[in-house]
């Protein structure tokens, strides 16, 4: 039984495993992010975004890179969000 | 509820403004991001108030090109903005001297950079426990300890530097308030969804409030009308059947006038006896608080109103799960004793005005108004008294420009109480007025923000006490940026209103003798404390330090040592005096997990019949810590708090068949508090448990039929065990 339970596990997690797709995006802004105060503005915006695992705002690199699960969100959609805030976000290269 | 719907819809179909936007942020010189600091465009005095992380976004009317932001404790800043600029940040100085009174919502717990020793309370700290009320707002603060007076009326009472809070001064936005007969219950006015922060000074503050202030001052900060429009609602339930739901909403009529809408009401579904004694634990209380305020900003005046009215009820007595198995006899006998019930009405109106005189220099006038009718119409077991108190304060301040080298401030001030008694015991029948107009002078010398001294004195005169002087002095040295230390010394003086503080001894069953409707407290006050923030291995710990002695030269005691088996409110002008030092360390060990440690020794001293002998019920130390973690995205808050509260005397206890009726000495005990917080974008989720170790003192309410003694005033410690709750806050910004 024990050995039965621990294979369902097994097999649950490496399904979960498998089937998140994560990604990592660097996305550049305009305006450009400033100082702090822009960057704390952008994580307060995207963090309740569905999918969001990490986010790294830095106005010293004008980047910010998002950790994302790519089966709950898309770049277009963290663009839209970022959009309401009065951000226009370009993937960066 | 059609209130509340209103508001909903009002929030919903406000339309969006297109226009420009203007945005940034507000720091101080330290970095610190400013909440609740002020952005206003001069000449059209559009204004809005930055968020928790110091951010704001303002419209930009036409042709205004001049955008000041200030922050009470800070000296406000003037920025040109260009046409096509859009984000503009400020970063304001301290301004280190007198009052500081800051809002913080952004960061939990704050030390003031004043010159006083203050603390600061946000609302991310309000928000680390259930915290339904100023009085429940404390249980994570080393500073301030909160204990119910008895178990009957479950008064609150405030503890600072170990002595009751009725030494501590109450204000609301800087203005006295809660005196005399609100100042036993009023912990529970001011639900915690609508403190914006609090305010704790310890030592003798400044003079510009009153000569009243003794060991300290709290004052609240309510949710403000200028603050960016939203509406809030609050749901609250506990295992203990207490139910509460609270909403605001604020709204911005023009671009100077605003006004907010705050809402609450409480209810007690059922009462327990957990103990099995036949009484109720703590009382039932249903309360009704409907709050309404105005704000009006023009850069040379503005004006702040606020309007509050409450309606409480309070009642206990022979507990509804016990009746049943009692005999009508024992429920004649209990309730004759026991039964409680206190009604009590209150409203209030204040109003702080201040004209501009120089907008570069800060040299304005204020006036600040206020006025509060209470009754309270009280029946405890056997005994009753209505009470009915209205108070006028009145004051008139000139302020120069607090960031100069020489600052000064000076005014006038009026005060009325008026306080009449009702009883069926004929020696409580009273009516008296008291007016005390006053009179003011405070100097403050800034060198180079090195060194901060300030003097202060008031001149003040009683119709029932005479004249009376009060002096008052601190002094502040930043030895280094990061590490300071305080002294201060003054003294103050309170004319006690004796059966509306003690009014909670009614529900003891022993004689009561009030020896005069009016009693005068009389005390100086000393205090040093030092704050040091410091790295190590990379991490940043703070730690502070300090001692408070506070000495009666008069002062109404509640004497139950002369003779047990009666309590005498007095007069008394013999020794007694606290000393009390405390020791704090915060520390964040990995990112998002802060740890605080306090410890506080408590040495409070009272001489009764020529003996000195230590305060009943005054836990000898306190303990606290309290620890904090927020996941790395904000989404999760876990906050823990655990007090360890020492042991202590007990009140000589009257002798019944050769055997006292209470113990000497209360034990200590520990208390603990959980909490996890879910944050969405516009709702919040928590559940929690206090009390959790489920200690709870035996028999809070003292009952010997045989003798016919029934005393629920000796409580000392927790009367509920373990206790579960859980709510939700709605936030919802245009």
């Amino acid at each position: 039984m024990k050995k039965f339970l621990l294979l369902i596990a097994a097999t649950v997690m490496t399904v979960t495993a498998y089937a998140k797709d994560i990604k990592t995006v660097t996305f550049t802004v305009d305006p450009p992010m400033h100082c702090e105060k822009c960057e704390a503005r952008i994580k307060n915006q995207l963090k309740f975004e569905k999918g969001i695992k990490k986010i790294d705002a830095s106005a010293e690199k004008q980047a910010v890179t998002i950790v994302y699960d790519a089966d709950k969100t898309s770049t277009a959609k963290l663009a839209v969000s970022l959009k309401k805030i009065g951000y226009a976000a370009k993937v960066k290269k | 509820m059609r209130l509340i719907i209103s508001a909903i819809i009002l929030f919903t179909i406000f339309p969006l403004h297109g226009a420009v936007k203007v945005r940034g942020g507000v720091t101080a010189e330290d970095g610190e991001p400013l909440a609740g600091a002020t952005v206003i465009w001069v000449g059209s005095s559009r204004g809005t108030v930055t968020d928790e992380d110091g951010l704001y976004e303002i419209t930009r009317p036409k042709g205004a090109s001049l955008l000041v932001a200030s922050y009470v404790g800070c000296v406000a800043d003037t920025v040109s903005v260009a046409p096509d600029e859009k984000e503009v940040n400020f970063e304001l100085k301290y301004n280190i001297l007198g009052e500081i009174n800051v809002n913080a919502r952004g960061k939990g717990l704050r030390r003031l950079q004043g010159v006083e020793n203050s603390s600061l309370m946000g609302r991310t700290e309000l928000f680390k426990a259930a915290c339904c009320n100023l009085g429940e707002s404390f249980t994570t603060n080393p500073s301030v300890d909160v204990t119910y007076s008895d178990a009957a009326t479950g008064a609150k009472q405030i503890r600072l530097l170990g002595l009751s809070g009725s030494y501590v001064q109450m204000l609301t936005e800087n203005i006295p308030n809660f005196r005399g007969i609100s100042s036993p219950y009023s912990l529970g006015y001011v639900p915690g969804p609508w403190m914006q922060s609090i305010q704790i000074s310890k030592g003798c503050s400044s003079v510009k409030n009153g000569y009243e202030s003794i060991t300290g001052q709290i004052d609240i900060e309510y949710l403000k009308p200028q603050s960016e429009e939203q509406f809030n609602a609050n749901l609250y339930g506990d295992s203990k059947a207490k139910i509460e739901a609270n909403a605001d909403g604020n709204i911005h009529i023009t671009d100077k006038l605003s006004t907010a809408l705050m809402l609450h009401y409480e209810d007690a579904l059922a009462d327990h006896d957990e103990n099995k004694d036949g009484f109720s634990d703590a009382p039932r209380i249903r309360q009704v608080n409907a709050l309404n305020r105005w704000a009006y900003f023009s850069p040379r005046y503005i004006m702040q109103t606020s309007i509050n009215l409450i309606d409480e009820r309070r009642k206990s007595g022979v507990s509804d799960h016990t009746i049943h198995s009692l005999t009508e006899d024992d429920i004649r006998q209990m309730s004759s004793f026991g039964n409680m019930l206190i009604k009590s009405r209150r409203y209030d109106v204040w109003s702080k005005n201040a004209f501009i005189i120089d907008p570069d220099d800060g040299r304005n006038i204020a006036i600040m108004l206020n006025y509060s009718n209470q009754t309270n119409d009280g029946i405890y077991g056997q005994r009753t008294l209505d009470s009915y108190q209205s108070t006028f304060y009145g004051s008139l301040m000139f302020e120069t420009n607090a960031s100069a080298p020489h600052s000064l401030s000076a005014g006038v001030s009026l005060n009325n109480d008026h306080l009449r008694h009702i009883s069926n015991m004929s020696e409580l029948v009273t009516r008296t007025t008291e007016t005390v107009p006053g009179i003011y002078a405070q100097y403050t010398f800034n060198h180079e923000d090195k060194v901060v001294a300030m003097a202060g004195l008031r001149y003040d005169h009683s119709n029932l006490f005479g004249s009376f002087v009060t002096p008052r002095a601190h002094l502040k040295w930043n030895i280094r940026p990061n590490l300071s230390l305080r002294g201060s010394a003054g003294k103050g003086y309170r004319t006690v209103n004796s059966m509306a503080e003690y009014s909670y001894l009614l529900t003891s069953s022993l004689p009561v003798v009030f020896e005069s409707p009016f009693g005068r407290d009389e005390a100086w006050n000393f205090g040093i404390s030092s704050s040091w923030s410091f790295s190590l291995w990379n991490r940043n710990f703070s730690l502070a330090g300090e001692y408070y002695y506070t000495t009666f030269e008069k002062q109404l005691i509640a004497d139950r040592e002369s003779n047990p088996s009666v309590i005498q409110v007095l007069q008394s002008d013999s020794r007694s005096y606290s000393h009390t030092v405390q020791i704090e360390l915060t520390a964040e060990p990995f990112k998002g997990f802060t740890v605080t440690g306090a410890y506080r020794y408590n040495d409070v001293r009272e001489t009764y019949s020529g003996v000195l002998l230590r305060k009943a019920l005054v836990p000898r130390y306190k303990g606290l810590v309290t620890a904090s973690y927020t996941t790395p995205l904000e989404l999760w808050q876990f906050d823990a708090t655990l007090q360890l509260n020492g042991g202590g005397r007990m009140p000589a206890a009257p002798v019944i068949d050769g055997k006292a009726a209470w113990g000497s000495t209360f034990k200590s005990y520990t208390r603990l508090n959980l909490q996890v917080t879910r944050h969405w974008r516009n709702i919040s989720v928590y559940v929690g448990g206090e009390n959790l170790t489920g200690f709870t003192q035996k028999n809070p309410v003292v009952y010997l039929p045989s003798a016919d003694l029934y005393d629920p005033t000796m409580v000392w410690g927790p009367v509920h065990g373990a206790m579960f709750y859980a709510g939700f806050r709605l936030n919802l910004k245009k």
